[in-house]
């Protein structure tokens, strides 16, 4: 019950959206999200509905860090 | 955007990860770390992380699974529904086989009871919709589950259904932590948070933690969220730092969801619970709000001659549940009670420590 999926965003309409993961498409309620979401976006989804529309930026710095820590790693142990 | 997402289940960078942890940890560590969220249990086995820093660092399962904590004078009350009223009952999958009083809703359907199942809270108008029989939708789940439940009854008000009410088995992940805390039975160093109940109230939610002086760190479920957790608590650990950070910025913010966090206060408000094993704790729970009274079952109907017997005693599912045993420690682990023959929820539910640890270290052996 703790387990969302990242799903994309195949169309809206009104207080629902189509989400599609690996070809499987689910009807998903988009009515609680602070922003609306546009096609082509990731949705957080939860038991059909959508929590959290997902920060692209915020996963691409995550692991630039990551990379930055790794690299920094294997240079000193190397 | 794929490819984004896609990094954090990434072999190469995973692998690269743990290899550095692998060194990190042998720093002079010799920690235990909670993590809180079923889910969190069962893919840190998945993973193989589980056993793989010890002796340095032990993960410890903590209580969060809604289902384990369900108690079972909510499930009395959800088979009292069905087989004295004679509702439909509405339910998540991972309620179905719970075990109370040698039945189940699952034995209980098979007895030609109406338990129909649903994959989002909102499907069950569609159940209502269908029959003139009055429906029971079980609104189990911490605050992840409970949008859900409220725009059930939101779209209820709204296409005018009169069949169908909820009865609220929410639980309040903010006051176990807080009742952990008090009791002094947060025996950990550190502390991996749910990030997906965090995605709904927002890191913030969980601040009071910083009184208990338990670093914690709200982590995502691919196995690249899970270490980079477990490497954000060691910085933590080593700089002595004792709040809350967050490395699932991707899904998290400090806030939340402003819209979902409105609509579950303008529906629910707090209320004291019982938690499987762990007894009542204050603000443990959530129920309906006064004014949607007529969406509530425990007003709805009357429980005149609802009878209760407390069978929690045979089992010690709640001392899984604090990180206080591990499960093989339990006498019924692995012979009387095993997934065919469950005692406890544990065992049951997908999120359930006890069933992690027989799927997952039996095949490692």
């Amino acid at each position: 019950m703790c387990l969302a999926i990242p799903m994309k965003v195949v169309n809206i309409c009104d207080d629902f959206c189509t989400v599609e993961l690996k070809g499987v498409k689910k009807s998903c309620f988009i009515g609680f999200l602070d922003e609306k979401p546009k096609e082509g976006e990731y949705l957080l989804v939860h038991a059909g509905m959508a929590i959290k529309i997902i920060n692209e930026q915020e996963a691409k710095d995550i692991i630039d860090e990551l990379a930055l820590l790794i690299d920094g790693e294997l240079k000193n142990s190397g | 955007m794929d490819d984004a997402i896609n990094l954090f289940k990434n072999k190469e960078l995973t692998q690269k990860l743990f290899s550095y942890l692998k060194e990190r940890v042998k720093k002079n560590y010799n920690l235990r770390i909670m993590e809180f969220c079923g889910t969190h249990t069962h893919n840190i086995f998945q993973y193989g992380f589980r056993y793989a820093f010890l002796p340095h660092v032990r993960f410890i399962a903590g209580p969060g699974c809604p289902v384990c904590v369900t108690s079972d004078i909510e499930l009395a009350l959800a088979f009292y529904l069905l087989e004295k009223k004679g509702v439909v009952i509405i339910t998540y999958g991972d309620l179905l086989k719970v075990p109370y009083n040698d039945k189940s809703l699952a034995t209980l359907r098979s007895e030609g009871y109406q338990v129909e199942i649903v994959y989002s809270a909102i499907e069950a108008i569609n159940v209502a919709k269908n029959t003139d029989k009055e429906c029971v939708f079980l609104g189990v789940g911490f605050e992840t589950t409970m949008p859900g439940t409220a725009a059930l009854i939101e779209l209820s008000k709204k296409e005018n259904i009169k069949n169908l009410s909820i009865v609220s088995f929410h639980k309040n992940t903010k006051a176990i932590i807080k009742a952990l805390g008090n009791l002094g039975e947060l025996k950990t160093d550190g502390i991996l948070l749910p990030g997906h109940v965090s995605a709904v109230v927002g890191w913030e939610y969980f601040s009071e933690i910083s009184s208990y002086s338990i670093p914690s760190v709200v982590v995502g479920f691919e196995p690249l969220d899970i270490l980079l957790g477990l490497n954000e608590l060691l910085d933590m650990i080593e700089k002595g730092e004792k709040g809350i950070k967050c490395v699932y910025s991707r899904a998290v913010t400090e806030k939340g969801n402003k819209k979902m966090l409105e609509v579950i206060n303008k529906l629910f408000k707090k209320v004291d619970c019982h938690w499987r094993g762990l007894g009542m704790v204050k603000d443990g729970g959530f129920d309906l709000n006064e004014e949607y009274d007529f969406y509530n079952a425990k007003k709805r109907f009357s429980f005149n001659d609802f009878l209760f017997e407390d069978t929690e005693k045979h089992c010690i599912c709640g001392d899984v549940l604090i990180g206080k045993i591990e499960p093989y420690e339990c006498p019924s682990y692995e012979v009387f009670c095993t997934p065919e023959t469950p005692i406890g929820p544990c065992m049951v539910s997908h999120e359930g420590t006890c069933l992690a640890y027989y799927k997952w270290s039996r095949i490692n052996g």
